[in-house]
């Protein structure tokens, strides 16, 4: 009697499991399709043994898309090297974990990378709100930590041992600026998540654009993940800007670009900070002729590595994040190379001096003191026909 | 002020639709079903997987609620029933348990990238000085209709009393020879269509992601208990006086007090409800409606 009563209360559970996933699986569809147009090149099979770094990645959450492009990027990398002479006669592995978008989980997949897979690097993660505390681990277990698509400017002082392929926000705020400017506008209202991204990029605009003798309006923080920004846009619409400044991602993105279309801000110019991370999720529709800046994908000489990306993946650039990634990868392998061996603060040692001379798929990376990236290269571009078109 | 009762009007009707079915469940069954939030995910995402399918939005949209219904009923008949059987603690924990499946499982078919339903993007209308759009407009119309035969059929048809029965005193209904399990059946279904119907006005009106109920777990909740559990009517009053007081503590001017400008952020907003629950508890535990029963 009561192993049959336990068994149907077992039942009772085990059913409306299946039955939600049967039900969810009618609405599948293509996404998980490779859409891989010709495989990456195999490895030089004379490589003997392996050099191991790590990668944390969102690739599940909001930032899924630039998580799978940025993971594009390293796969590219790791096959261009193994096709070659690998890293120091080894062939290079990069171990990619899920971040999920969060901070917790970043750190959770940094340790597994550090105490199981015995990693001396790890690249990641794209938001700053989860790189910062990311490198912040790093630095404490003493690896290498490289970050190929957070901005904050508070990734200067997580440690000697991290660095950034990416500019941070200061050289984008005053690039910003002074296009904003430029183009004539006296006064700005800008829109940023309430993240470190956020408020960041909010600082490092408001006072460039101040000391080019504009003004701002107001400034709005949203936070993240609600199912309507309209009082947020309002707030920005009521204080009169020449021009609208909005940086947004992920689904916020798409529900904010389409609530600035349907409140009438896109009757003034609404310009975009990295564009890449909005437009794509949009409705065409609602950015259309939308103005912005975005991190220059590709350099002059990147058109190789751009053609590579659509031959492989059978697309054009998803993001414009993947070419950091590859130049990470790329980057520590030299420094690797150049310090010769996979120690940690040998590879520390090695990387500024090995990115004076390094030409990456984004262009130079000269780190800094800080062992941040001193040049980047922008772009300033145009939504036309729903596609980013650069200006 | 017209933007705030707009707004008031969109987001309160949200709120309420969900409310309204979670306080129906919690009176007849005394329990608060967490799940009741996915319930409306679950509808926009089965909306935008029939529209993929080819289906118009209007069939897409009347199918999702009815397939949550019939599910909602499974769900009860599977799961529910028998946890309530050993207490209402653990289904409510159990609900929680199925809210994180039904997440899990929809991100793992649908992906994280938001989804939207084949809306035409149309810009809002000028509405004494402020804006809104025809699928807002048509958003608040469908709720108000769905709420009002809501009202009318508790009140006045014998379904409406039976359920009424049920909530009041479970027992007895029993000993009156109401088919008790029939009732829990309709209010299940009615609840969780309810929801649906919310879910998937919200993704018209924005886009559906996996936390689309989870997001409305603290205004809903608020509302319902502000409303005095188990009463519609005081949830769906108590989802709008939430709403209200949302939009306009963001909108008044905290500074004009002091000589100032000074918004609040609106990253507040959520405090609002809890604000309101608190003071509610403090001073009226019953809720707006909520009966105190005397026992013993």
């Amino acid at each position: 009697m009561h192993l049959r009563r336990n068994r149907t209360r077992a039942l009772g559970l085990a059913i409306p499991l299946v039955l939600a996933l049967s039900m969810s699986a009618c609405g599948s569809d293509s996404d998980g399709a490779s859409t891989k147009k010709s495989a990456l090149p195999a490895a030089n099979s004379s490589l003997k043994g392996e050099i191991k770094i790590g990668a944390v990645l969102p690739l599940t959450g909001t930032n899924a898309t630039i998580g799978k492009d940025q993971q594009r990027g390293i796969e590219l990398a790791v096959a261009k090297i193994n096709e070659g002479d690998g890293v120091l006669g080894k062939k290079l592995v990069v171990d990619i974990e899920d971040s999920q978008g969060t901070a917790d989980a970043a750190i959770q997949a940094a340790k597994k990378l550090v105490s199981v897979g015995k990693v001396s690097a790890v690249i990641g993660e794209y938001s700053s709100g989860n790189s910062i505390p990311m490198q912040q681990y790093l630095q404490g277990q003493g690896v290498v930590g490289v970050n190929p698509g957070s901005s904050s400017i508070d990734l200067r002082s997580t440690g000697e041992l991290q660095f950034s392929t990416i500019g941070l926000d200061d050289v984008a705020g005053k690039f910003t600026a002074d296009a904003l400017t430029e183009k004539g506008y006296k006064s700005i209202a800008i829109l940023a998540p309430n993240n470190s991204y956020g408020t960041g990029i909010v600082d490092s605009v408001s006072a460039a654009f101040e000391a080019n003798g504009g003004k701002v309006t107001t400034s709005g923080l949203y936070t993240e993940g609600q199912s309507d920004y309209r009082q947020e846009l309002n707030r920005l619409k009521d204080s009169e800007p020449d021009a609208y400044v909005v940086t947004t991602y992920g689904k916020d993105g798409t529900v904010i670009n389409k609530e600035i279309f349907e409140l009438g801000l896109t009757d003034k110019p609404v310009f975009d900070i990295y564009m890449s991370q909005d437009v794509p999720d949009a409705d065409p529709k609602s950015v259309e002729g939308r103005i912005g800046m975005d991190v220059n994908s590709t350099s002059a000489d990147g058109q190789a590595y751009a053609d590579l990306y659509e031959q492989t993946y059978g697309e054009n650039f998803i993001s414009s994040f993947n070419g950091y990634a590859y130049d990470a990868v790329t980057l520590l392998a030299e420094g690797i190379e150049s310090a010769g061996s996979a120690d940690s603060a040998a590879i520390a040692a090695a990387l500024p001096e090995v990115s004076k001379t390094y030409a990456g798929v984004t262009g130079p990376v000269v780190l800094d003191a800080d062992g941040q990236r001193s040049e980047q290269p922008y772009v300033i571009a145009e939504v036309k026909n729903g596609e980013i078109v650069p200006q | 002020m017209t933007e705030v009762l707009i707004d008031t009007a969109v987001r309160g009707s949200i709120i309420a639709l969900l409310a309204v079915g979670l306080t129906l469940v919690q009176g007849t069954l005394q329990f608060a079903n967490i799940a009741h939030m996915e319930f409306a995910t679950l509808g926009g995402y089965i909306a935008v997987a029939l529209t993929g399918a080819g289906l118009g939005l209007l069939l897409s949209s009347v199918l999702g609620v009815v397939i949550v219904a019939v599910l909602a009923v499974v769900f009860y008949r599977l799961l529910f029933r028998r946890l309530l059987g050993s207490g209402t603690m653990i289904a409510l924990i159990g609900s929680l348990a199925l809210a994180i499946i039904i997440r899990a499982v929809l991100q793992l078919v649908f992906g994280s990238r938001p989804r939207y339903l084949p809306t035409p993007l149309e810009r809002g209308m000028d509405f004494h000085g402020a804006l809104i759009t025809p699928s807002q407009i048509r958003l608040i119309c469908i709720a108000l209709a769905l709420l009002a035969t809501l009202a009318v059929v508790l009140k006045f048809t014998s379904l409406g009393r039976a359920i009424r029965a049920v909530a009041a005193n479970p027992d007895l209904a029993d000993v009156s020879g109401l088919n008790r399990k029939r009732v829990v059946d309709v209010v299940w279904m009615v609840s969780a269509g309810l929801a649906a119907t919310s879910g998937i006005l919200l993704s018209i009106d924005s886009a559906v992601g996996i936390e689309l109920g989870f997001n409305l777990l603290l205004p809903v909740f608020a509302a319902a208990i502000v409303g005095g559990l188990g009463s519609t009517l005081g949830a769906t009053i108590a989802a709008y006086a939430l709403a209200f007081a949302e939009s306009f503590v963001l909108q008044v001017d905290w500074g004009a007090l002091a000589g100032g400008a000074y918004h609040l952020e609106v990253g507040y907003r959520p405090a609002v409800g809890f604000v309101l629950l608190v003071v509610m508890l403090a001073f009226r535990p019953q809720g707006l409606m909520g009966r105190t029963v005397r026992r013993g």
